[in-house]
Order: C-alpha cells, then structure tokens, then sequence
C-alpha cells in the first residue's frame, strides 16, 4: 500500500467515521466548569472512600477497643492485643494503598513532549512507591513496638519468659517480623510495580534509542 | 479565557474524538474519556501561548493525556472498563471503502500506543520536526520509526487483502 493511499484512506475515515457525535459549545462550557466529572475524578472518588473507611477504621479500632475496656472494667488480654494489631496493620497496608493510589493519580503535565511526560510519569511514580513504603515501614514498626510494650505491660513485667504459654511468644514473633518486615515489603513491591514500571522503561527506551534503516 | 477555549475546542474537536476513538475505541463509556480529554486540556489552556497552531497544541495535550489515562489504568486494572464488541463497530455499511476504513483502524489499533500517535501524527499531515517535537525524539528517529510503522500497517493491510 502507497503513502498516498494510505492518506486519503486515513483523511475519509476521519471525514465520515471518527466525529461521532459533535459536542455542543454549551457542553464543553459545562464540562470544564462541573467539579468532579471526568474520568480520572471519577477513579479518585471511588479510591478516596476507600482511603477514608481504612483510615477511619485505622483510628476507631483502638478508641473503641479503649473504650470497651474503660467501660467493663477489664483489660485486654494478650489474644485481644494480637487481633487488633493484626487487623489495625491490615487497615494500614489497605490505607496506605489507597493513598500511594490516589497520588498516583495526580494530573500530570501534559504540555511536554510524550517521551519527557513518561519519564515525568516514572519519576512520581517511583517517588509514589518510595514514600508508600517509607511511611509503611515507619508505621509498621510503630504498632509492632506497641504490640511489645502492650504486652508487657499486661503481663506487668518484662521477665521472664518462659514460654509455657504459646502467647510468650508474641514478642518473639514481633521480632522477627520487625526484622523481615523490610524485606516483606520488598518482595511485595516488586510483584505490585515492577511490570508497571517495566513497561514504562521499554517505552522510554524505545523513544531513547534511536533507530536505523 | 473560558469562551476562547470554548471556540478554540469546539472548532478543533474532530482531534478529540480521533484521538478518543484510536486509544479508547474498545471501552464502555467513551463519553467519560472525552470529558477527561476535554478537561486535561482546559487545565493545560494556560500554557496555549500562540507559539504553534492551537490544533498542534492540542494533539499534543491530548495524546499525552491519552496515554497517560492508559498508564493510570494499567497501574489500577479494576478501573478498566470491560471491553465492548458492539463498539468495536465503527462501520455500518460494508461496501469495500468501509471495509478497507475498519481495517486501517483495526491495524492501527494493534500498534503500540507511542507508534500510534507517530502514525496518526503523520497522516495528518504534520511535518517531520512537528512530530519530533511532540513525542521527543530526533527528526531523524521520526522518519526511521514513521517508514517502519508504515511498512507494518502496509504489510498487514495486504495480507488483509489477500
């Protein structure tokens, strides 16, 4: 098939098939001045309900574990410690999702060339990814350290162990996570990012390289 | 401001929905993504200063924008819209014009999305530094990428063809 061929085909498929339905002035008028319409709006408001039910969740969760235990008059025991930090660190993870989620959605600059908007695009990713993990790390060993002096606390002494009770093991296995919870984060943001950013690598590489006959 | 952007899109609107129909041909909602391309070039107005044809501006807003929509919605796959087969149906009449018109689109369709904008950019007639400028690559790189695009569809059009 000739160039020109290929044109005029091109210019006619546009001409009779690509304007589908003409948009009015009055629409363009209403869609620049609605708040929230638009695609990537509509994207955010559904991540941004998840982001305030974890972080809500993420904050009631000991309040009202307190406030039971005020009320009946009774403390935590050590099973009750190790649900709550479990669930709030499963709150956690899922808020800080939605966060790195909804910053990853933030509007780009789109006046630039393609191959600089990707690069762009990579660089606030990664930095995304990069204070997702920062901030899970930090947190992580916050409610970890808790988790250790709560329970010492109940048992009202930090010695001995002497692990006859399966939950004397409770510091230890805190331990153990705070040491591989780096790592844990690790291999799991390599699952979650690494083909995204691969691919964006293959087009960036692609636009670098230049090319020949 | 509102009303110069107003006429500016409304006269240049065939772009938005070429560059809609290219990118987000297979999705449900098509509307959405033309309201999201409408918007992105609004929040980009600012930095219209004349220096080019506001419809070379514009091709390159929204192909940026376009690509970037696909970018966001690889990273958040729940988001991506179920795949329609009715829509995949441009073309109504199946006399042999539109028949070769469908399979220049479902060709192009195939290509990457950066070959598309090259492709797109060059049989609308932009010149070879325009199309370096808007994707970022040398004059030289254009051309070399615009031939073997264009050997691809060629090729894949008269395989269609036989």
């Amino acid at each position: 098939m000739e160039t020109n061929e290929l044109k005029i085909l091109w210019k006619t498929l546009a001409e009779n098939s690509i304007v589908d339905k003409e948009i009015a002035r009055e629409n363009i008028s209403r869609i620049i001045n609605q708040k929230g319409s638009g695609l990537i709006a509509k994207i955010k408001k559904q991540i941004m309900f998840d982001y305030i039910m974890y972080l809500s969740a993420f904050i009631a969760l000991p309040c009202v574990i307190l406030f039971l235990n005020f009320v009946l008059q009774r403390p935590s025991n050590v099973l009750q410690i190790v649900g709550v930090f479990a669930i709030e660190f499963y709150l956690l993870s899922m808020f800080l999702k939605s966060r790195g989620k909804l910053k990853s959605l933030e509007s780009s600059d789109h006046t630039g060339s393609i191959k600089n908007s990707l690069i762009n695009f990579r660089s606030n990713y990664l930095k995304t990814v990069h204070r997702e993990k920062s901030l899970a790390l930090v947190f992580g060993y916050f409610i970890m350290t808790l988790a250790i002096v709560q329970f010492f606390v109940y048992k009202g002494s930090i010695l001995p162990l002497n692990f006859s009770r399966p939950y004397d093991f409770f510091p230890i296995f805190l331990i153990f996570g705070m040491i591989f919870l780096p790592f844990v984060m690790k291999l799991e943001n390599k699952t979650r990012y690494a083909k995204n950013i691969a691919g964006i690598d293959l087009v960036i590489t692609d636009l670098t390289t230049e090319e020949t006959e | 401001m509102e009303n110069k952007f107003t006429e500016l899109l409304y006269e240049n609107q065939g772009i938005v929905h070429k560059i809609c129909n290219l990118y987000f041909n297979n999705r449900l909602e098509k509307e959405d993504y033309k309201q999201e391309l409408i918007i992105q070039l609004w929040k980009a107005f600012p930095s219209f200063k004349n220096q080019s044809k506001f419809s070379t501006w514009m091709y390159r807003v929204c192909l940026n924008s376009a690509i970037d929509i696909i970018r966001k919605e690889k990273i958040h796959p729940k988001f991506v819209k179920l795949e329609n087969p009715e829509i995949h149906n441009l073309f109504e009449t199946r006399d042999e014009t539109s028949s070769n018109h469908e399979k220049l689109y479902r060709i192009i369709n195939t290509l990457s999305d950066v070959d598309k904008a090259i492709i797109t950019l060059y049989l609308d007639e932009f010149s070879y530094k325009e199309i370096a400028e808007i994707i970022g690559i040398s004059e030289g790189n254009t051309g070399v990428k615009i031939n073997r695009i264009k050997s691809i569809i060629s090729k894949l059009f008269d395989n269609g063809n036989q």
